[in-house]
């Protein structure tokens, strides 16, 4: 299996298992690799429907197949943890590698750095494979020559969606237009890289103004293929393939 | 080195709590529920209820410490003025001093009277009031203010925050590690939207915060703002206590609680021997995008006590930065 075949099973299988624990209204509606700028490599699963307290139950059923996933990207996290919403729902479980400057904010306060963040586990890990890491810096360096701005690029992440989408997303600041088509362009030969056989490229911009948010290319299913036909007023489209 | 009064940061939940009183401050502060009336920054996960403070200011007071609960938002929809809002309000505010609240923050003048004319918690005006001017810290201190943080806009203007002090006999607070740019021009238009977005409902749900991604949009492709931004290091707080502050506050409450550990440590021993951006409570894209040796800006305020302020005629926050900011700090792998 490739790259992004990898990330969609693993997605599929992880859903598959909270299921098989807490019925069928639960759902992954994504399952995302990612590489931050501060130096960070992790795995987000974005589940609906589980709250903290099944977490905490049940993290014995549900860890061994989400760190197999994390293996199977060759991710070693150094911790796992839930963001959790006011309602106390599970909006991402992340397996993390931290940077030292992360390691040292989430550290402490008994695995609750903040009233969202529940530490679930810590592990030796730091040896993650740092391919995406390097994709996500070659980029920036890229923005920033295009551009003549120190454009920071937050974070790359490649996804695989519930509906069958998969792509990279990557989140800028300081990047306004200029631009913009080229850049695109060359995010795609990144995606190529990692087998995503793209056919939509775009960003997303807040309306009404030049600032640049997210710089995206997608292979979209079939639903999204016909939502982005009539688009967000913040998403500017780059072009079809 | 004489003992300072901390206003320390809260996150909110009782780990965050525990973390905090290691260090004896003078007060904690933390948010009120937002099912009544928002404050000055986002909700982070649940938010406490007023059981969760009436617990948690048993371990507070055990310490010693007091507890100010920041109900600061901009806007509260003129709702307050209205026959439902008073009684919500009322009732909030008596669940509150009935918990054993000792203070309140609120950025409304409407509430700092309420507050005085009818409960007996200590009232502090927010930031978020704008308190700039003599004038306006006696109007605040005439309706009953027992504390004033000042605009941070002017805490590099000495002549301003001396005036202050020969006006008003309150209590005067600076936030000393506020990110925000110098005279921002989206701060009421900001405090305004997260009012409504962290307020009570209705709450609108933005696409985007606009204001938010501005102000790091233009740090990143102008890093002199981070200078002139009105922080306050820790060597430079004997300065401070000299002209009479009598409170300094560090912001950081949806911060995690290794970074309130490091920025407090800082501020407590009045010395930080690492990058500036560490102690600023901004977001992390521009903490991890720039790093300012603090130890560079050894003298830098003696400069900024002075300055009037015409950056075009001047220059010497653009050579500081040109010196002590680099902006490479990108992850090389």
């Amino acid at each position: 299996m490739n790259y992004t075949e990898i990330l969609s099973s693993d997605r599929a299988k992880i859903e598959k298992r909270l299921r098989d624990l807490f019925g069928f209204n639960v759902s992954v509606f994504q399952l995302s690799n990612y590489a931050l700028g501060c130096g960070c490599t992790g795995l987000t699963v974005s589940p609906t429907g589980i709250n903290i307290d099944d977490l905490e139950v049940f993290k014995d059923h549900i860890f061994p197949t989400v760190i197999e996933s994390a293996h199977d990207l060759l991710l070693d996290p150094t911790i796992a943890y839930a963001i959790v919403g006011g309602d106390a729902g599970v909006s991402a479980l992340h397996l993390a590698d931290y940077c030292d400057r992360c390691a040292v904010e989430y550290g402490g306060a008994d695995g609750r750095p903040r009233p969202d963040t529940y530490v679930i586990a810590n592990f030796e890990g730091g040896k993650s494979d740092k391919h995406l890491s390097n994709l996500r810096s070659r980029f920036e360096n890229l923005i920033r020559e295009r551009t003549g701005i120190p454009v920071y690029l937050l974070e790359m992440g490649v996804f695989a969606l519930r509906c069958g989408c998969i792509g990279i997303s990557t989140f800028t600041r300081g990047m306004r237009r200029d631009g913009l088509d080229e850049l695109l362009d060359k995010l795609d030969k990144i995606a190529e890289e990692l087998s995503i056989d793209s056919d939509l490229l775009y960003a997303t911009i807040i309306p009404g103004t030049i600032e640049v948010m997210t710089l995206n290319v997608k292979h979209l299913c079939e639903d999204c293929r016909k939502r982005y036909r009539n688009p967000r007023s913040d998403i500017y489209i780059s072009r079809w393939k | 080195m004489t003992k300072v009064k901390f206003s320390l940061p809260h996150p909110g939940h009782i780990e965050g709590l525990k973390e905090i009183l290691k260090y004896k401050p003078y007060e904690i502060y933390m948010g009120g529920s937002p099912e009544f009336i928002g404050t000055g920054r986002g909700n982070v996960g649940v938010t406490p209820s007023v059981e969760d403070v009436r617990d948690q200011i048993k371990i507070i007071h055990k310490k010693s410490v007091k507890l100010n609960i920041a109900i600061n938002s901009s806007c509260l929809r003129g709702w307050h003025l209205t026959q439902e809002g008073y009684n919500t309000y009322h009732w909030y505010l008596s669940a509150l001093e009935d918990a054993g609240v000792d203070a309140l923050t609120v950025a409304d003048p409407y509430l700092v009277e309420l507050a005085k004319q009818e409960f007996r918690m200590k009232v502090t005006v927010s930031c978020i009031a704008f308190v700039n001017t003599p004038e306006k810290a006696i109007f605040f201190e005439e309706l009953g203010a027992d504390a004033i943080a000042i605009d941070p806009n002017i805490n590099r203007d000495f002549e301003v925050l001396e005036g202050i002090r020969a006006s008003v006999g309150c209590d005067l607070k600076v936030l000393v590690n506020e990110g925000c740019l110098y005279q921002c021009p989206f701060r009421y238009a900001h405090f305004n939207m997260i009012s409504h977005v962290h307020g009570p409902e209705p709450r609108a749900h933005p696409l985007y915060d606009y204001y938010s991604n501005k102000c790091l949009a233009l740090r990143v492709r102008n890093p002199e703002l981070l200078i002139k931004s009105p922080w306050i290091r820790p060597e430079d707080i004997e300065a401070y206590e000299k002209i009479g502050i009598d409170i300094f506050k560090l912001c950081g409450r949806t911060q995690t609680a290794g970074w309130l550990n490091n920025a407090i440590s800082a501020y407590i021993n009045r010395s930080y021997d690492g990058n500036l951006m560490d102690l600023l409570d901004a977001p992390r894209e521009i903490k991890n995008l720039f790093y300012i040796q603090n130890r560079e800006l050894e003298g830098a305020l003696d400069r900024w006590k002075v300055c009037n302020k015409i950056c075009k005629e001047c220059e010497f926050c653009r050579r500081l930065t040109e010196r002590v900011v680099n902006t490479s700090m990108v992850v090389e792998i």
